[in-house]
């Protein structure tokens, strides 16, 4: 178990990477500062359920993941909007390869693949820390994203031409 | 020498191989130009892929509940604060600091105590939210 003081210290390390995971999620900064604020607190409540044995950053992205689905959800119900919940940023009238590109590229995947890229590129997560937020094996980690990445390069492949 | 899987080329770049294992990978890297390539290809786009993902960051505000070590602190510089107060104010007939000492202990005492009621109060209150 970590104590609150250091809980603090271990979320100031990763709360870049857990704001740009959100934003991805969400597609939007206020929405993905709601999610990392409502994680924050969550987990915060949640200390003493931690299994310091396992990655801490998976246990916390797992926490973030929840919140963003919730959050996706109360989205849905309060309004009506485009495929799953998020305004398709304008890609094309940028050259840039930036984060709204790459996110555009990803929409078009599976779920399974989407979330698996995002959790990688965005939160920088370790096959390990993968595992404990997905929740599946280290194995299906190493497949599933491989497979994710394969789909994603065709996706971008196929938007270029 | 066992083939090479794609995702374990995948897994290589990523450097979540075990040492035994991505040594043969190499190896085969090594011997094998159009591996060498795909190899190269997917390292290309990962470095592209990261780039792009590290546009998305930004720091978040975010505020959590105080903690009991925060609140301990408080108490001691409050505590402290109290104690200067009371030598400052100290009538002259207080020939001995013993009692201003005193006092300023026993003010310590009930300060601590009392933040640290609260503040368990409080922690097992969101717990019990949660």
């Amino acid at each position: 178990m970590i104590d609150r003081l250091a809980y603090g210290r271990e979320l100031a390390s990763l709360l870049g990477e857990a704001a740009a995971y959100a934003r991805s999620f969400l597609g939007n900064r206020p929405d993905a500062e709601d999610a990392v604020q409502q994680a924050a607190l969550q987990a915060w409540h949640r200390i003493e359920q931690y299994d310091t044995t396992r990655p801490f950053k998976g246990w916390w992205f797992a926490i973030l993941r929840n919140c963003c689905f919730d959050l996706l959800r109360q989205r849905r119900t309060a309004t009506t909007r485009g495929i799953d919940g998020i305004d398709p940023p304008d890609t094309r009238a940028t050259e840039v390869f930036d984060w709204e590109r790459l996110d555009a590229g990803l929409r078009n995947l599976s779920p399974a693949h989407q979330e698996i890229l995002r959790l990688r590129y965005y939160g920088g997560l370790s096959y390990e820390a993968l595992a404990e937020t997905l929740g599946i094996p280290k194995g299906t980690v190493m497949s599933r994203l491989h497979l994710a990445r394969k789909a994603l390069a065709e996706q971008l492949r196929s938007e270029a031409r | 020498m066992k083939p090479v899987l794609p995702e374990e080329l995948s897994a290589l770049m990523d450097g979540e191989l075990d040492a035994d294992r991505a040594r043969e990978i190499e190896t085969q890297l090594a011997a094998n130009p159009h591996l060498r390539a795909e190899f190269s290809r997917l390292v290309e786009t990962d470095a592209q892929w990261r780039a792009a993902a590290a546009t998305a960051v930004f720091a978040p505000a975010v505020r959590l509940p105080p903690t009991t070590a925060g609140l301990r602190s408080a108490a001691i510089v409050t505590a402290l604060m109290i104690g200067l107060i009371c030598l400052r104010m100290a009538p002259r007939w207080l020939e001995s600091l013993t009692l201003v000492f005193g006092l300023h202990t026993v003010a310590l005492a009930v300060l601590l105590a009392g933040l640290m009621k609260v503040a368990r109060a409080d922690d097992s209150e969101r717990d019990a939210h949660a």
